[in-house]
């Protein structure tokens, strides 16, 4: 993380973030031009080499992405189903090759369909509840209204908070009002509020349905955070893959100030908009991107709750955690408690995708029994189906035979040696190879890695190769291929690299004999 | 709970915020953890993982694994460095980076040192991987004449492209696309040498393995012999190692823990030693015979200018003769020149290279303070609040110091800049006032206006420490704020601003270079701004001051040694009595009071007749003083003319007898740097045969006319300069120590950091208010002939003359003086970009090719100096600063226009 270029970042931010001044100048021809690369240096202060080594990271920013008319989804959903070899089929007779974009995820796993022509258009996604009461699916109402509810001291709130026990929804489960606390006792001077839209985990669509269906919810958190810590400001990451997210937020923030709230607060929203990387929904990874440096994953400590955006005490969370503090503040923290186990409180969005007969957000209290998520709430599945991959790549992959004694909680999910993770559900189905699946998550990460730490710059891309000679009839030396999962597990810089063992070894362990033939003991 | 942790079983304790890799390496040694992408000189990055270690709570507690370089110690900790499972992550992770490795760059090359990846490979015991490998296509890049890049080699450590950011600040190197396949660029991805890498090496010493290396092999070089010794490229006084292998010089890198420059150096200092051996050295003394310059013995030589010399001293009277000494040369060299001329031919008539550069400086700042030195030091720059740079170009004239003010700079801390150019420096100045050259007075005087107006003058320190001030005070508020902004082109707001955060700074620390100095109102530029300086209590403790950027080495050392034709060594008046009585009772010959001849006036004299001979030691003056037509009808008129050198010049193309001198690196000495650092300078290699050293060439000489004086030997002149310069008085070859000392230097060998702490040299500081006053240069009935303003410089690549750093392949970097000029005006001229352009000032006429750019003004032309073909001081003038006898280089009114094919 350079400090220079973060400072001379943060000098012109009233001109919008580097981030942004690099898509916008790409968004102008597709792509970015060295004459473009070289004025925006001059502008900014930094150098052609910083610009082109930040904007050649991001899918979107590369050269022939502006040629792109359609768009195919080669999230895992996506391909265990067939829908991506499908769509790539009935794409291919209306476009040439270099029209026709191929995307990790773009969070319509629920739906028939894995591609979509221009930019898509705003559709709903089918929500269901579970929960006696919903936190997320009432409708807003009088905005004014709304957002007073926030408006409230911040040790009420931090009050609020820590009574409700809400743990982060982004995966790690963070105690959220340890992170508040730690935010508000920073020293005042300037702070931010960050959310993070980069819902990356193919499989996931939750942030996505909040976004969009439910924009109000996500603002009115963030302003209550920096109320809480004592931001006047709050940037929210959205995925390049979500265009009708950034469009949905961006009406809402124009509602917003005409507000109230905005009147008193005068706090400011700012839509950063994504180009295409799965890491930046890695913390420090986004932050780094928003500052127009490489999306590369800073060491910690200092965490962001120190040392943040432009290196100030910033408060990051996820969407739905963020979405969740309205009603709390509604309904105090201790209402939320009474929801869902002691320790996993609240309820919870969970993504199930098209594999199941009910695909779409279902809002479950925490605790509910997964047999009872995936059967009844589910519908069960459209085909046979041997596993669940749980909270994405860097979730877990749960063999169906082990779902009676999991219920939908971190802990139930820890004991038995999985993690839930941003709990999207995929079915895998009971033709696909085990080794491929295991080949799929390398590749992804390998093709995700920001490449800073070796562990996971090595290790994703040669654990690739090994599978997919394995994939082609070779045999693994399974030694090497536990120390590479050391390696990754114990080396990387990041969850990326360092979540990545734990779902392949829970192929390996349960899936032992199927996989028997690829690792000759 | 206390500030201890364990190591591996045992208890030590531990510094606050320190990472466990100081920690364990504090208590341990350097190598009981193995690093890659780590650098002591660079912040923590944590991406190879290599220094990994287990870290638990209590003894009983699990233990986890944490990347020791940033991972802070915590109390009570436990930390292993060594079990099973740390030693097999670091094998693995080092067997990942050598499944891809060029197979036969895992061991040194014959004859060469391991890199610190060899050595990690050899001390993890790694001899195969057991990983799938990948085919490397890369092609290396040989396009720069020092820096070689060979991607295949690279291990992504990014130790390169922090050192460009975090040390240089240049950003030339980054990493492109992401992941596995992520490599190292440099600007567009293009070649090295066309990226905005400005060759400083710094990638290269940080690069673990030889994916950077240079055309030196620096990095692996096994060298017979390292000395230790001071660069000579300019004032900075940056430490070198010389590396020596069969006797010649193989590769020099920057001293790692010098005090000046902890391990950076720039282009010239680095890389630019070829000339040492070049062809081109003189060696053998040269004498005109016949109207050629003939080999001819030492003997010889020098029996005939001790001959001619005493001639025309018993023909015309020791007035006849002048001496010219040299800022290039050691403290001891300037030294013996300075009492050659006063005892041995018995006038004043010495001076030296400062009086081209920063004579107005020693002027002005005698004046204001009482001493014409720096106040501060450069290591202070970062305690500063505020740093206000006037006229200096500091990135490319003074590289290392230029890159620690673009650090802070970078970093948030308000930097004025005052240049009429856009330096490199401006890019990240709050405030740039681009002023008109020769208006220096004119913005310094609105600048002080502002300081009184906005309330922001320090009256404690003005009345306790000062005098002078009501007067300098009705004046500043006299001045005429429209006229001025209409001379200087400054809107007034902007010069408002920068008081503003000048005068509000807690610390402000003022920095000039010759863009104050060499000009008609030079040394009135220099006591406006330290009137500036005082003015706000901006003297006397860290972080602030007035601090001259000295052009070449031993600026300050010349004129410390009595090189000017009115004050000794040490600066003491001729004019007094007393002062003559002390240099005689140390030189044991009677001192001449009279007012010597300063240079201008030497060249005056010698087309006048009066001055017959001229003795220069190191310097082109035909290239680098002004008015060069000038210059050369004054050494045509003389009859003798003794030049040392060390390569064939303009100058020593005139000369009667040329004397081959030995380069820096073939003697020792010392340099005092703009800090007055007064640093030793080793011999590294022996004199080239046939050379000897400049203060020795001096010493044969006063022999032969009758002056007794031991032979060349720096530690004797030091202990005799020691006992006449009271601020010498505790210097001593023997305890000056590897970083020097800063004068004055008390009997007791104590330095000093900070000079007017209590008071001032001279008790009070006195403010000087000087009006503007236009240069006559621009000024005359012809001024609608010469619409254009050119002003001369420097560049990173070459220095001064350039006869050294044009035998390097520095001259790969810059093949030629190119012409700055503003694309508009460039446009009405109908002249593109590399165009000849032919440029005529009242002096004379010279082609050149043009640049367009920006950074100039419209109506304003800049140049360099450095290229012999272009000559362009045929074109400055004899305009002085009427008080320090300084030439204006930095304003010639000129006329261009394409130059017509034919001609070129």
């Amino acid at each position: 993380m350079s400090k220079n270029i973060r400072n001379l970042s943060a000098r012109q931010i009233r001109d919008g973030t580097l981030f942004q001044a690099l898509t916008d100048a790409a968004r102008k021809l597709g792509h970015l031009t060295k004459e473009q690369l070289r004025t925006l240096a001059e502008e900014r202060k930094v150098s052609e080499a910083t610009l082109l080594g930040a904007a050649s990271f991001y899918d979107f920013l590369k050269p022939g992405h502006g040629k792109r008319r359609a768009c195919v989804c080669k999230g895992t959903s996506c391909q265990l189903s067939g829908k991506h070899t499908d769509a790539l089929r009935t794409l291919s007779a209306r476009y040439k090759e270099e029209e026709i974009e191929q995307v990790n995820c773009m969070g319509y796993c629920y739906s028939p369909d894995s591609y979509r022509e221009a930019d898509g258009g705003d559709e709903t996604i089918p929500y269901f509840c579970a929960a006696s009461t919903s936190l997320f699916a009432d409708q807003v109402g009088s905005l004014d209204d709304f957002y007073s509810i926030v408006l409230r001291e911040p040790a009420e709130i931090l009050k609020e908070l820590s009574a409700s026990r809400l743990r982060g929804r982004g995966g790690a489960g963070f105690p959220f009002s340890d992170k508040l606390a730690a935010c508000a006792a920073r020293p005042a001077g300037q702070k931010y509020v960050v959310c993070n839209g980069d819902e990356g985990d193919p499989g996931a669509f939750s942030d996505r349905y909040l976004m969009e269906e439910q924009p109000h919810r996500v603002l009115a958190g963030m302003l209550a955070a920096g109320i809480t810590i004592g931001a006047d400001a709050g940037y929210i990451y959205v995925r390049a893959e979500y265009p009708a997210s950034q469009k949905i937020l961006a009406a809402a923030i124009e509602a917003f100030e005409k507000t109230g709230a905005f009147a008193g607060t005068g706090f400011q929203f700012h839509i950063i908009r994504g180009a295409g990387s799965y890491v930046c929904g890695e913390e420090t990874a986004l932050l780094n991107s928003i500052e127009g440096l490489r999306p590369e994953v800073r060491i910690r400590p200092p965490y962001p709750a120190a040392e943040g955006l432009y290196g100030r005490p910033t408060l990051l969370s996820n969407v739905e955690t963020l979405a969740a503090m309205p009603w709390i503040l509604e309904h105090g923290g201790k209402a939320f408690r009474a929801i869902g186990t002691a320790e996993s409180t609240g309820t919870k969005l969970l993504s199930l995708d098209y594999g199941f007969t009910n695909p779409g957000v279902h809002e479950i209290p925490m605790g509910t029994p997964l047999k009872k998520v995936i059967h009844d709430l589910g519908g069960g599945f459209k085909g046979e189906v041997k596993a669940l991959q749980v909270g994405g790549p860097l979730g877990s992959v749960v063999p169906m035979e082990k779902i009676d004694n999991l219920s939908v909680d971190f802990e139930s999910f820890e004991g038995e040696g999985f993690l839930l993770g941003h709990a999207g559900l995929v079915g895998i189905p009971h033709d696909f190879p085990m080794i491929d699946f295991m080949g799929h998550l390398f590749s992804y990460m390998a093709d995700e890695s920001c490449g800073k730490c070796l562990p996971c710059r090595l290790g994703t891309e040669k654990g690739y190769q090994l599978l997919k000679q394995a994939a082609e009839g070779a045999s693994i030396d399974a030694a090497v291929f536990e120390d590479l999962l050391e390696t990754l597990e114990h080396g990387s810089l990041c969850a990326l690299g360092g979540g990545l063992p734990l779902p392949v070894r829970n192929i390996m362990k349960h899936f032992s004999t199927e996989l028997a033939e690829r690792f000759p003991s | 709970m206390s500030d201890t942790a364990h190591i591996n079983g045992r208890m030590f304790p531990f510094e606050r915020a320190e990472s466990i890799y100081s920690f364990v390496c504090r208590h341990l040694g350097k190598d009981a953890i193995p690093v890659l992408c780590h650098d002591d000189s660079l912040e923590p990055f944590g991406s190879c993982r290599i220094c990994s270690v287990d870290v638990a709570l209590s003894e009983e507690d699990p233990k986890r694994v944490k990347a020791s370089c940033h991972t802070p110690v915590e109390a009570g900790q436990y930390i292993y460095t060594n079990t099973p499972r740390i030693d097999k992550l670091r094998r693995s992770i080092a067997e990942l980076l050598l499944c891809d490795y060029p197979p036969d760059a895992l061991r040194p090359i014959d004859g060469e040192t391991p890199t610190p990846f060899q050595d990690l490979i050899e001390q993890l015991k790694i001899s195969r991987s057991r990983f799938p490998r990948n085919e490397q296509t890369s092609r290396p890049d040989h396009s720069h004449p020092y820096i070689h890049f060979d991607a295949a080699q690279c291990v992504a450590c990014y130790r390169c492209i922090r050192a460009c950011d975090e040390i240089q600040g240049e950003f030339a190197l980054s990493m492109l696309g992401r992941g596995y396949h992520s490599r190292v660029i440099s600007s567009g991805d293009g070649n090295l040498k066309n990226s905005d890498c400005r060759s400083c090496g710094r990638c290269v010493q940080a690069c673990p393995t030889n994916a950077l290396s240079d055309r030196h092999r620096a990095k692996t070089l096994v060298p017979e012999k390292s000395v230790r010794t001071v660069c000579a490229y300019c004032g900075v006084g940056c430490n070198l190692d010389v590396h020596l292998k069969d006797g010649l010089i193989k590769a020099i890198t920057p001293t790692a823990d010098a005090a000046v420059n902890s391990g950076h150096a720039c282009v010239k200092g680095r890389y630019a030693f070829a000339y040492v051996t070049h062809p081109d050295r003189l060696k053998t003394p040269l004498l005109r015979k016949d109207g050629n310059l003939v080999a001819v013995s030492w003997d010889e030589a020098l029996d005939y200018t001790a001959a001619r010399l005493s001639a025309i001293k018993k023909k015309y009277g020791a007035r006849a003769i002048g001496g010219a000494s040299s800022s290039r040369c050691t403290n001891e060299e300037n030294f013996l020149m300075q009492k050659f001329m006063r005892v041995v031919i018995g006038n004043n008539n010495i001076d030296g290279c400062a009086r081209v550069c920063h004579a107005p400086t020693a002027l002005g700042m005698r004046r204001t303070y009482g001493t014409g030195a720096a106040t501060n030091s450069i290591d202070e720059i970062p305690l500063a609040d505020c740093l206000l740079v006037v006229g200096a170009n500091v990135t490319e004239g003074h590289p290392v110091t230029g890159v620690k003010m673009r650090q802070r700079a970078m970093k948030g801390t308000p930097l004025i800049v005052i240049d009429p150019r856009r330096i490199e420096l401006a890019r990240h100045a709050t405030v740039h006032l681009q002023l008109r050259p020769g208006s220096n007075v004119a913005l310094l005087n609105m600048l002080v206006h502002y300081i009184i107006e906005e309330g922001l003058v320090d009256e404690t320190f003005v009345r306790e420490r000062t005098e002078g001030f009501d007067e300098f005070r009705r004046s500043a508020l006299g001045i005429d704020l429209d006229k001025l902004e209409k001379i200087t082109g400054v809107d007034r707001e902007e010069v408002r601003q920068a008081a503003r955060i000048y005068g509000r700074a807690k610390n402000a620390m003022a920095f000039h270079g010759l863009g104050l100095t060499e000009h008609y109102q030079g040394s009135r530029g220099v006591m406006t701004l330290a009137s500036l300086v005082m003015m706000t209590g901006n003297i006397g403790r860290p972080g602030v001051g007035l601090n001259p950027l000295r052009g070449q080495n031993n600026v300050q050392g010349a004129a410390d040694m009595g090189v000017q034709p009115d004050l000794g060594a040490g600066y003491l008046d001729l004019s007094d009595a007393s002062v003559r009585a002390h240099y005689e009772r140390h030189y044991g010959r009677p001192v001449p009071g009279d007012k010597g001849l300063t240079m201008p006036e030497m060249f005056d004299a010698a087309i006048e007749g009066k001055l017959k001979a001229l003795w220069i030691m190191g310097q082109d003056i035909l290239q680098t003083d002004p008015n060069t037509t000038h210059v050369r009808s004054a050494l045509n008129n003389l009859d003798f003319l003794a030049v040392q050198e060390i390569f064939m010049t303009e100058t020593t193309s005139l000369a009667t007898v040329v004397f081959p001198a030995s380069s820096h690196l073939e003697k020792s000495g010392t340099f005092t740097n703009g800090e007055r650092r007064i640093q030793r300078v080793n011999q590294v290699l022996p004199a080239l045969e046939g050379t000897r050293a400049d203060g020795q060439i001096v010493v044969d000489i006063m022999n032969r006319m009758g002056y007794p004086q031991e032979g060349y030997d720096p530690a004797l002149h030091l202990d005799e300069i020691a006992g006449v310069v009271a601020f010498f008085a505790g210097v001593s070859w023997d305890t000056l120590g590897d970083n020097g000392k800063q004068w004055p230097v008390t009997e007791d060998g104590k330095e000093t950091r900070i000079l007017h702490t209590e008071r001032f040299k001279r008790g009070k500081g006195r403010f000087v208010f000087t009006d503007f006053v236009e240069t006559p240069e621009l000024q005359g009935d012809d001024m609608h002939e010469y619409p254009f303003i050119l002003t001369t410089g420097r560049r990173l690549q070459h220095y001064n003359c350039g006869s050294m750093t044009r035998r390097t392949p520095n001259i790969e970097l810059m093949t030629c003086d190119e012409l700055l000029i503003n694309p508009g005006d460039a446009a009405r001229h109908g002249i593109g970009n590399g165009d000849r352009v032919r440029v005529r000032s009242r002096q004379g006429e010279t082609r050149l090719r043009a640049k367009l750019s920006d950074d100039v003004r419209r109506g304003e032309l800049f140049t360099t100096f450095h290229f012999p073909e272009v000559a362009i001081n045929q074109l400055t003038s004899g305009v002085l600063d009427p008080e320090a006898m300084t030439p204006e280089f930095k304003v010639t009114a000129v006329s261009i226009g394409l130059a017509r094919p034919e001609i070129v």
